[in-house]
């Protein structure tokens, strides 16, 4: 038969969890199929039990008709699958070469690393199927582009005949996705088949044979490409009919809140990541930074916060200079910051919802007796309840902490907590990442809404689609620069995705 | 970090399972050195309850020993809270008991109470300034604390010698004895029972276990000491300041070190000399606080359990020939236990759930 | 200030250095695998102790060393699989395995040997100096390059194959590589738990032999209670201002050898010994300063 992989009844269970249950899912020769879902909805967990990574608890998983058990990425690996995961399992301080022969390295007199045997079978690879990296630098200094092009080229070495792809658009631009669409479409037609796990289905429409959908750890759907409209699999994927767009009016732009004047910021690296930074947001707008990851918006917001201090320039609330305010004068002033990474930054997941939503205000009167000397729980109580009902935050009571919560549940803590300090100013990086749609639809809302209530907002996100859909206007970053600016909508992907590429030039032409 | 747990509603007895259950495994494993001494275990561990809890002498000096350990014990649960490891504890016991002597012979002609307030606050300032040092380096420079502290032991024991010998020696003996002058008769901790060892420095220890639940539980600095201890990220993203939290914490870790040196010295001994205490004295304290997962009435629970077992095995070595070594691995298994607790409890979530 | 300053003292830095480079060339396999081994010390001291009591039963002085490097692996061993395997807290269990080394060798000593504080037993086999062929005629030459312990030239031998399985052959590659991204390695499909743990077993295996050294070659086979005197410690810190690089823990060591080697040419100044003896800690503390990089939060 042609069936490559079979997997019959497939559960995964995670202390509190079922990830899957009963899955059954399959692939043929050189077929390249999609697997959509929410996030959480199990696509990864499934994908990483073919690759051995974890164990399912039940079921059954035949490679070529054999029936197998997957103990490791070493097994599945040497029965020609491979995963390319959607955080690269690269080894930044190794080079390319290094990283690619890692555990299949080549070797001479039985002990000694054999550098260039390795080197000529690598460079045959980037020959064979047209992927150029170079191949003696650090992976830390590669494009995000090239670091996947590594990992890709880490599981040809390895002569794997099955390809995992997770998530793998989510870092890349309209264009460099394009060209991945292309190469995908190539090894298909050379006979590997893949597994392209996403939820932007219309990537999902362009370049899958056929399409599997999950939703809450369970197989919802499957189909040919042509047979299903991007509408269905939505229905498919969130159980409900949803609303794809923010229903929201034309924004009115009051005074100026934010101003930076040639604002400059290094990285942790000391290297310069924000470059001669000008921009002013006004009251009641909602300013989207467009631009792929690592390209200043980072470095930006956190300056802005006051989490990382600005080299040189000016930051001006309403006129005034606060360049080198501490962050809780920030926050007094009415600046309020929701950062990127809930987990690293925005919560602390061990502790209590009442414990993460007083952060920042311990000395509130409303709080705590003589300035943090005495909590009062009471009132501590009372807010928390307010927070967890205003905010539809599915939590047990106030007592319980964090850790065991969704991540849009995590998510909707964090924007209880800023947006119920009354901001004049929002910065947000990533307000959905890791979100499930009806959290999405929830904060989408929020971030209308306070807007129309006259907030500034100047929203990071890497989901273009994100921003295109509740920015006003927006600006393109591109190597800590401003490189273009869409006064509003319609919005074209396309000349965006230029811009994020740093190909504005030939944009001008 | 595994060791600080949320108290979340199950748990609300496991501040004192944890350490029954931790000393429970610790005899287990000490039974296993007491059978290659060729004794019986359950005879040993027999006559340790006997010795310990058959006489008034017994259950005193249990009291008495559960002073320190539980101001230690204290000291070590505030750098934990705050995610940091202080573990110049020793040192700083050391220079808190030193300078509270100092204060103790110099200021003769005051009144007792008096002279202990100066002894108190002289050994608390002495651990505060000498915890600055690897606070300090950590909060600033981002010097790993665990080690620096752990090596101003060395340099505060080799201190305090100096300090003894050259400058305070009590030569009225002939100079023959390696110790200071004697602290003030006025000064001294009165015996709660006549006769007994038990002195009143013990309400200083619970008063100062009580002003630790009070601070985690209701203040913004027990607030922002455990954040620092979590995610100092979090803290910072909060408008706290992760090296103020890292000084505080430290901080008072060291000062309340340095108390348990004054209680010694003005609760039992009256006067400091050379390499008082015995060396490990610092790891109880780490073990009570550990074992009582870093909550107050663990840490009550805990220094009195493992206090039984420490003045049980040391007792016994008296009367039979078990080596006081034992107390040692002893000590050894129960932090065993302790840091594979995390893993104990994931094996039991797959069981239930597989 | 010659008495202090001259040729000898760089072969003092060197006999006191070695038994610290053991350990540190261990504690690098462990850093660069990504964890900690805080009882580096510990398998120090269980390599001090059963340097002494296997070379006395056996009175071979090979059994002696060798026991001490395999001693140190059994503890180093236990905390590998604590750590690794059942996911204890590295600082925890490191913890527990310097007092378990502590308590064992006490609790042998006064059990098996009815001794106290310290083992008096002799005649202990120990290392004697051996003198290089030609080099030792020449002047200035032979001070520094000859009249050493076997250990001292084993311990560069051992810094050189060091240097040579971590960054010339594909183990080498997996442990750095396990150090900087664990997970990375572990999608490449090798088993980064084992690599960690043989980590900690080849650590424990140098430390021990590190131990070995103060006691049966800097010292005639003697041991006391507690005897490194938080020399794992200084150890690990060698290793960590080595940069994890066999090349520069070398230096490092040397670096310490020298504290060592002239705080006690002080001490022959008659200068105080309570702080003649402070000088190898306060070095340790500033270089850890010096090196010291501030963590971005």
């Amino acid at each position: 038969m042609n069936l490559f992989i079979e997997m019959s009844k497939i559960t995964n269970v995670f202390p509190g969890v079922i990830a899957n249950e009963e899955v059954d899912f399959s692939l043929k020769r050189g077929e390249i199929r999609a697997l959509v879902g929410e996030n959480g909805a199990g696509k990864s967990t499934l994908m990483k039990s073919l690759y051995g990574m974890i164990q399912p608890a039940s079921g059954e998983i035949r490679i070529k008709g054999e029936l197998v058990t997957i103990k490791s990425p070493n097994d599945a690996i040497s029965m020609g699958i491979g995963m390319i995961h959607q955080h690269f399992m690269l080894i930044p301080t190794l080079t390319t070469l290094e990283n690619i022969i890692m555990g299949v390295t080549p070797v001479k007199y039985g002990v000694f690393i054999d550098g260039k045997a390795a080197k000529k079978k690598v460079e045959q690879l980037m020959e064979k199927y047209n992927l150029h990296v170079p191949i003696d630098v650090l992976v830390q200094d590669l494009s995000v582009g090239d670091k996947q092009r590594v990992e890709i080229l880490k599981a040809l070495f390895r002569e794997v005949d099955i390809l995992i792809l997770d998530e793998p658009t989510a870092i890349l631009t309209p264009q460099e996705t394009t060209v991945l669409f292309k190469m995908m479409k190539e090894w298909s037609a050379a006979g590997k088949a893949i597994v392209f796990i996403s939820h932007k289905l219309r990537e999902v429409k362009e370049v899958a044979d056929s399409i599997t959908i999950m939703r809450k750890g369970k197989i919802t759907g499957n189909a040919i490409n042509n047979d299903i409209t991007e509408h269905e699999i939505a229905t498919l994927m969130v159980g409900r009919e949803v609303s794809m767009k923010v229903e929201k009016t034309i924004a009115v732009p009051g005074d100026v809140v934010l101003e930076t004047v040639d604002l400059n910021v290094s990285d942790n690296q000391h290297l310069p990541a924000v470059k001669d930074f000008s921009l002013k947001v006004r009251a009641g707008e909602i300013v989207g930074v467009a631009g792929v990851e690592g390209n200043g918006q980072h470095e930006l917001i956190e300056a802005l916060a006051g989490m990382w201090s600005a080299k040189t320039g000016q930051m001006l609330f309403k006129g005034d200079d606060f360049t080198h305010r501490s962050i809780r004068s920030r926050m007094d002033i009415g600046i309020v910051h929701v950062p990127e990474d809930r987990l690293k930054t925005g919560l602390c997941s061990e502790m209590s919802l009442w414990e993460n939503l007083i952060s920042g205000r311990l000395e509130n009167i409303k709080f705590s007796r003589g300035k943090g000397l005495f909590f009062r729980f009471k009132s501590i109580a009372d807010f928390s309840k307010k927070m967890i009902e205003d905010f539809r935050i599915k939590i047990p009571d106030h007592n319980y902490t964090l850790k065991t919560l969704s991540g849009g549940n995590q998510q909707k803590v964090v924007i209880a907590r800023e947006l119920s300090r009354e901001p004049q100013l929002l910065l947000i990086s990533q307000p959905t990442r890791g979100v499930d749609m009806g959290a999405i639809e929830f904060i989408h809302k929020e971030l209308v809404a306070l807007r129309d209530r006259g907030c500034a907002i100047l929203l990071v996100s890497a989901d273009l689609q994100e921003l295109m859909n509740i920015s006003d206007r927006m600006i393109v970053m591109y190597e800590g620069e401003i490189v273009g600016e869409i006064p509003g909508e319609p919005y074209d992907e396309n000349e965006i995705g230029y811009l994020m590429a740093g190909l504005q030039k030939e944009v001008a032409k | 970090m595994s060791l600080i747990k949320n108290n979340s509603k199950g748990s609300r007895l496991m501040p004192i399972l944890v350490p029954v259950a931790g000393l429970l495994v610790a005899l287990f494993f000490a039974a296993i050195f007491i059978l290659i001494t060729k004794n019986n275990p359950l005879t040993v561990y027999g006559t340790i309850v006997k010795s310990v809890f058959g006489s008034a002498n017994g259950i005193t000096s249990l009291l008495r020993w559960m002073i320190p350990l539980l101001i230690l014990g204290v000291s070590a649960s505030f750098s934990l809270k705050g995610g940091l490891w202080n573990l110049g504890m020793e040192g700083q016991m050391y220079l808190g008991a030193l300078f509270a002597t100092w204060a103790g012979f110099t200021f003769v002609g005051l009144p007792g109470p008096v002279i202990m307030i100066i002894g108190f606050v002289t050994a608390a300032a002495a651990g505060f300034l000498w915890v600055l040092i690897p606070a300090l380096l950590k909060a600033f420079f981002s010097v790993n604390e665990f080690i620096t502290s752990l090596l101003m032991n060395f340099i505060a024991v080799l201190l305090t010698d100096f300090f003894t010998i050259k400058m305070w020696q009590d030569v009225s003996m002939g100079g023959q004895t390696l110790s200071t002058h004697n602290i003030a008769e006025s000064a001294i901790f009165s015996k709660i029972i006549p006769g007994y060892s038990w002195h009143t420095g013990f309400f200083v220890a619970v008063i100062i276990l009580l002003i630790y639940w009070f601070v985690m539980k209701y203040t913004a600095l027990g607030y922002r000491i455990k954040t620092h201890g979590f995610n100092p990220r979090f803290l910072k993203y909060g408008g706290g300041s992760p090296p103020r939290s890292i000084i505080y914490s430290m901080g008072i870790s060291g000062a309340v070190a340095g108390i348990a040196g004054f209680v010694e010295i003005y609760g039992v001994n009256g006067a400091f000399f050379t390499r008082m205490f015995s060396s490990g004295i610092a790891w109880d304290g780490l073990v009570v606080a550990l074992l009582g997962s870093l909550q107050p009435m663990g840490i009550l629970v805990s220094s009195f359990l493992f206090g039984f077992l420490k003045i049980g095995l040391l007792r016994m070595e008296r009367f039979t020939d078990i080596s006081r070594s034992v107390v040692t691995i002893i000590q050894a298994f129960i932090i065993f236990f302790i840091a594979s607790q995390g893993a104990l409890q994931t094996l039991k979530i797959f069981k239930k759930k597989g | 200030m010659s008495e202090i300053l001259n040729i000898e003292l760089v072969a003092a830095a060197i006999r006191m250095g070695v038994p610290l480079l053991f350990a540190a060339l261990g504690a690098t396999f462990v850093s660069s695998c990504g964890m900690m081994n805080i009882a580096i010390d510990g398998s120090m001291l269980v390599g001090t102790f059963v340097a002494v009591v296997a070379g006395f039963l056996s009175q071979s002085l090979a059994v002696g060393f060798i026991g001490a490097g395999i001693g140190g692996m059994m503890l180093a061993l236990l905390i590998g699989l604590l750590i690794v395997k059942l996911k204890g807290d590295g600082i925890v269990v490191g913890i527990g395995g310097n007092l378990f080394a502590w308590g064992i060798t006490v609790f042998i000593l006064e059990e098996l040997f009815r001794m106290k504080g310290s083992f008096t037993a002799s005649p202990v086999p120990s290392f004697k100096a051996i003198s290089l062929p030609i080099i030792e005629n020449i002047p200035y030459l032979n001070t520094i390059f000859s009249g050493y312990t076997l250990p001292v030239y084993l311990s560069i031998l051992i810094a050189i194959i060091a240097w040579i399985v971590l960054y010339r052959t594909p183990i080498g590659l997996i442990i750095r590589g396990t150090g900087a991204n664990k997970e990375a390695v572990k999608a490449a499909g090798i088993n980064t738990d084992m690599v960690q743990i043989a980590c900690f077993a080849v650590s424990g295996f140098l430390a021990g032999l590190g131990g070995a050294c103060l006691s049966i070659a800097n010292l005639q086979g003697f041991w006391t209670e507690n005897m490194t005197a938080g020399r794992g410690y200084i150890a690990l810190c060698a290793a960590a201002f080595g940069r994890n690089n066999p090349k520069f823990v070398v230096l490092a060591c040397l670096l310490f050898g020298l504290a060592d080697a002239i705080g006690i040419r002080f001490q022959v100044l008659q200068w105080e010994p309570s702080f003649v003896l402070m000088i190898p800690y306060i070095v340790t503390i500033l270089m850890l300063w010096a090196s010291s990089k501030k963590e971005v939060l």
